[in-house]
């Protein structure tokens, strides 16, 4: 049971990533892209955690594990803000569909 | 161990390569900056996984300063991005 | 700092409360082994007094109830969030529609407000772009979703979090979703002069 949920939380971690890296990929700009990345991979964190902390062998090391959660989540937080403001401040106007492409 | 973490740790790293191509493509400086988001994240989720796949628990320790260098790396960035040259006062500390 | 006495028995107080803290914190990180408590001593009284002297004792307290209902309310919202992005990503034709948002913050300014913006960018749909004085530039991923109504109700988490008055501009309380005006060029003056002007150098 314990196993099945595992791999369950394993299995969805990592589907999370890989959504945030297709959205990487497919979406128009850096403020769509940075929406994915910390959305999505954080999520995908915290179900890997979630999952392995369940195999773990006492209930300080699973503690452990979940307790990377909120410093990463604070990381891609302060990050994410640091980035979109750095964007704004370049002036970098937001994608608004093809007929507003801002690409010169 | 399920004897998943090897392989979801192996698909993560080839997530992570491909989206840093992607990031470090730009155009822009900011999309360049994403790939600091990318190693707190998948980095940190790839140690775990190694951690517990082959009986290395001290990767764990690896990933929490990961994670914590992260976290200080982003709020100091964060903080100069409070004070941005474009001097506005944000009325916060 | 003030006189003796007060100080004195904030300082006790705070010690009893975060003393505990950073030893439950000791034991998660050394996994249990009683072996290490010798030196997890020594970092709990280290880990103690730098709190003491970067966070001295306030009055200003947490209130457990408030975290929890801010946890759980986060938990939920990152859960939608990320569901709600990766489904964007996925599907077959993407169906975004981005927009800047201005919203008018009713936190305090301090430690409510940082929270808040960094907050905003796991939240479904949302990044906080810029705060400039009390309004706050959001970069929304698609501006059909109700982000102004969720906005306010992560505030109202955190005003009680951190025990203050939640007042959104406007009107007296709750409710507030027309105060967040949309900032698209054409049909407002844009916040700050040529913001809108596309890339940058």
């Amino acid at each position: 049971m314990t196993e099945f949920a595992s791999t369950t939380l394993l299995l969805l971690g990592a589907f999370f990533y890989f959504a945030g890296t297709v959205g990487l990929l497919r979406f128009p700009d850096v403020y769509t892209r940075l929406h994915a990345l910390a959305k999505a991979d954080n999520l995908g964190l915290g179900c890997l955690l979630a999952g392995l902390a369940l195999q773990a062998d006492s209930l300080a090391a699973a503690l452990k594990l979940l307790l990377i959660w909120p410093i990463a989540l604070v990381a891609s937080a302060a990050v994410s803000y640091a980035i979109a403001r750095r964007a704004d401040a370049l002036r970098l106007a937001p994608w608004r569909g093809e007929q507003g492409e801002n690409k010169p | 161990m399920t004897g998943l973490e090897l392989p979801l740790a192996l698909f993560l790293l080839l997530n992570l390569v491909v989206a840093l191509m992607r990031a470090a493509r730009g155009p822009t400086p900011a999309d360049r900056m994403l790939t600091a988001l990318l190693f707190g994240s998948t980095g940190v989720g790839v140690l775990v996984l190694l951690a517990y796949a082959g009986a290395a628990p001290a990767l764990v320790d690896v990933a929490l300063t990961l994670a914590l260098l992260a976290a200080i790396a982003g709020v100091a960035f964060a903080r100069r991005a409070w004070q941005d040259k474009d001097q506005e006062n944000m009325g916060d500390d | 700092m003030q006189g003796m006495t007060k100080v004195g028995d904030g300082v006790t107080a705070a010690v009893l409360r975060r003393a505990p803290m950073f030893a439950l914190l000791w034991w998660v990180l050394a996994e249990g082994q009683s072996e290490a408590w010798g030196l997890g001593a020594v970092a709990v009284a280290t880990a103690t007094s730098a709190s003491l002297y970067l966070q001295p004792p306030s009055r200003r307290r947490f209130s457990i109830t408030g975290f929890l209902g801010f946890a759980g309310f986060f938990l939920w919202n990152s859960l939608h969030g990320g569901a709600q992005v990766a489904w964007m990503a996925l599907r077959p034709r993407p169906d975004l529609r981005p927009e800047f948002l201005e919203l008018e913050l009713a936190l305090p300014v301090g430690s409510p407000r940082v929270l808040m913006l960094n907050t905003l960018g796991l939240m479904p749909g949302t990044l906080g772009v810029r705060l400039d004085g009390d309004r706050l530039k959001l970069h929304v991923l698609d501006k059909r979703l109700p982000v102004a109504a969720s906005a306010r109700a992560l505030e109202a988490h955190i005003a009680r979090l951190f025990g203050v008055e939640h007042r959104p501009p406007g009107r007296p309380r709750g409710g507030a979703v027309n105060d967040i005006k949309p900032q698209s060029g054409e049909r407002l003056s844009p916040p700050s002069s040529g913001w809108e002007r596309g890339e940058g150098p």
